[in-house]
């Protein structure tokens, strides 16, 4: 026989199995990627139970209500969960629906914490800083990447700092309220102790504005 | 681009995998070479040009051939060499090797000039930088027995690769011992390498000698020979061992030469691509091209988004004055990428592992390269793609590259 002659037989069986491997791939691959969404939410409850735990510390110590103020912890944990946000955004793209969802929870996780720690900054009359950052990452803001390491810098070398990022992209009417009693209208917006900076904020000009 | 493209390319490569895996699992029975019925007179040339150094081993590992010395004819042809080869040469005349002289002209020239002389039923060449295995004629005359066989192959291996070139080089053919293999299942060998392919002296009788104003004469005789309907085998433990080209700049050259030479031939021979050539005409020539287009698109996309991607990663430390160190945090399982794409990647990896090995069990190579595979794996498709970039720019612009001694 001429070993010329296509083999139909052997082109299908080819076809079938890269088929296979491939759909395998993808499923497994999607399976292990879901694990770790799923691992973001268990983080964003604690951190929910964590919260509602610090309100009502705050409510039960009427007398002393700024022993609820040491939250460095938790901040820090709000801080990994945004970094882990970030990481699965740059995998599974901007639009994906699970990413979007948890980081819908997110920012209000994040909202809730802010009115909290204002709350005490005010009543407490400690020099917490606090900073609110919307961003964008639609493609639409160049500097964005640039204000993100920069907060990202400040939260490692000074971890007493508050600080709150928010995607303007995302529909949430506590976010849109946030973004209204600013009127956050660009990106990279900077709230700084609620000094608003409505352009790309320098690492020097940010840290002159911290206590 | 998007993930969708990166995922096209990933699944036409499993495709190729396995549609090549299959073809060696349809055709185990026929690893084994076929017994030689008779053994042919065989004519051996050797072009060389100023190759003192190698000269010695080569005709050596010729007179060392397993095979009845009274059917061995061995021609050294020396291109007009300026340095040792002719004295060196002539000092094998008294074993029976004979020497031709010419002036310099080119490695076609030269094998043209053997081929007028050469008084063997079959006649092959062996580059001066080459040296084969005693058992790889014997290996290679059972196939002859069949009268449409016009050419066998061997497998091309690389020497004792120290540089990272060379490793890199060494992987490289055992993909090529494997693919070839596959491709002579398929009756769709499209490149006969030059050093010690055998070819059946009559089609040279009938259809004319080596075009010496071809980049790859190699490629030409190959397509010619498919282009006629014969056939060519490959012989996959029939080694021959060449030196990998240890420089990058020499590589360039000699990959230059070689991929303008693959396009022109294949344009040449553009009737080639029809259903009247089966796996040849309809698979593995529009497969070639499809894989090196992928490649290439693939790649130059990559290197831009490094590039955009560095020049983001420049901006962003300049913000924070370079203190890089503030910015590290404890490596943790959770920052690696483990999605679809990465699964997929693994995929592939181990499917291309696994020809390499085929290819390095079926010719019996027993050089250690696990550290090969690793050079490989991180440049390979970089440099690949990067060689056929500057040929594909030297064939559209009509640039000439330099080979025995023209512009071709």
């Amino acid at each position: 026989m001429n070993p010329r002659e296509p083999h139909t037989h052997q082109y299908i069986a080819a076809f079938a199995i890269a088929t296979l491997l491939f759909f395998s791939g993808l499923w497994f691959g999607s399976y292990l990627s879901d694990q770790k969404l799923e691992s973001i939410g268990d983080l964003e409850n604690d951190i929910r139970l964590s919260t509602l735990g610090s309100e009502l510390q705050y409510q039960i110590l009427e007398q002393e209500p700024c022993a609820a103020s040491n939250s460095t912890a938790l901040i820090k944990e709000l801080f990994e969960i945004g970094s882990r946000l970030d990481f699965m955004e740059s995998q599974r793209g901007p639009k994906d629906p699970q990413v979007i969802e948890l980081k819908e929870f997110y920012h209000l996780l994040e909202i809730r914490h802010w009115l909290l720690m204002r709350q005490v900054k005010e009543q407490c009359s400690t020099n917490t800083d606090l900073i609110l950052y919307f961003y964008s990452n639609e493609g639409d803001c160049d500097k964005c990447s640039e204000q993100g390491t920069i907060l990202t810098y400040l939260h490692r070398t000074r971890p007493d700092i508050s600080i709150y990022s928010f995607d303007i992209n995302i529909d949430n009417p506590a976010l849109t309220a946030l973004k209204e009693l600013f009127k956050v209208r660009s990106t990279p917006t900077l709230i700084v102790n609620d000094k608003k900076f409505e352009s790309f904020t320098s690492l020097e000009e940010l840290q002159s504005q911290l206590s | 681009m998007n993930n969708l493209f990166i995922y096209i390319v990933t699944y036409i490569s499993l495709f190729l995998t396995c549609f090549f895996l299959l073809t060696y699992f349809e055709n185990r029975h026929r690893l084994k070479n076929p017994p030689a019925k008779k053994l042919y007179t065989v004519t051996i040339a050797v072009p060389v040009y100023n190759g003192a150094k190698y000269l010695r081993r080569t005709v050596d590992s010729l007179l060392a051939l397993d095979y009845p010395r009274e059917k061995l004819d061995i021609i050294i042809v020396d291109d007009g060499s300026t340095d040792d080869t002719l004295r060196i040469a002539k000092s094998y005349e008294k074993k029976g090797v004979r020497v031709l002289t010419q002036k310099n002209a080119g490695k076609g020239d030269a094998l043209n000039n053997a081929l007028k002389h050469a008084k063997g039923e079959l006649f092959g060449c062996l580059d001066v930088d080459s040296f084969v295995e005693p058992n790889a004629l014997k290996e290679m005359m059972g196939y002859f027995d069949n009268p449409k066989v016009m050419a066998v192959t061997p497998s091309l291996k690389v020497y004792h690769p120290k540089t990272i070139l060379q490793r890199v080089q060494a992987i490289e053919f055992l993909m090529g011992v494997y693919l070839r293999k596959a491709f002579a299942f398929l009756g769709s060998i499209h490149v006969t390498p030059g050093p010690f392919t055998i070819y059946r002296k009559k089609f040279f009788d009938k259809y004319g000698g080596y075009d010496n104003h071809n980049l790859t004469e190699d490629i030409e005789i190959a397509l010619r020979i498919q282009s006629h309907h014969y056939l060519i085998e490959n012989a996959i433990n029939a080694s021959v061992y060449t030196m990998g080209v240890s420089n990058f700049k020499a590589l360039l050259r000699q990959r230059l030469r070689w991929y303008k030479g693959f396009i022109d031939n294949v344009l040449n021979y553009s009737h080639l691509f029809s259903k009247k050539y089966g796996n040849l005409g309809l698979f593995i020539l529009p497969s070639s091209f499809l894989s090196v287009l992928l490649a290439v698109i693939v790649v130059t996309w990559g290197t831009i988004r490094f590039i955009g991607h560095s020049f983001q990663a420049f901006q962003d430390l300049r913000a924070i004055n370079f203190d890089l160190l503030s910015l590290l945090q404890k490596p943790q399982l959770f920052y690696i990428s483990i999605d679809p794409l990465f699964i997929l990647s693994i995929i592939a990896i181990a499917l291309a592992i696994t020809t390499v090995l085929i290819a390095k069990k079926l010719s019996q190579e027993k050089q250690k390269l696990k550290i090969s595979y690793i050079y490989f794996m991180f440049t390979y498709l970089l440099l690949f793609s990067f060689w056929w970039i500057i040929a594909m720019y030297y064939r559209i612009t009509g640039k000439k590259i330099r080979w025995g001694g023209r512009d071709l």
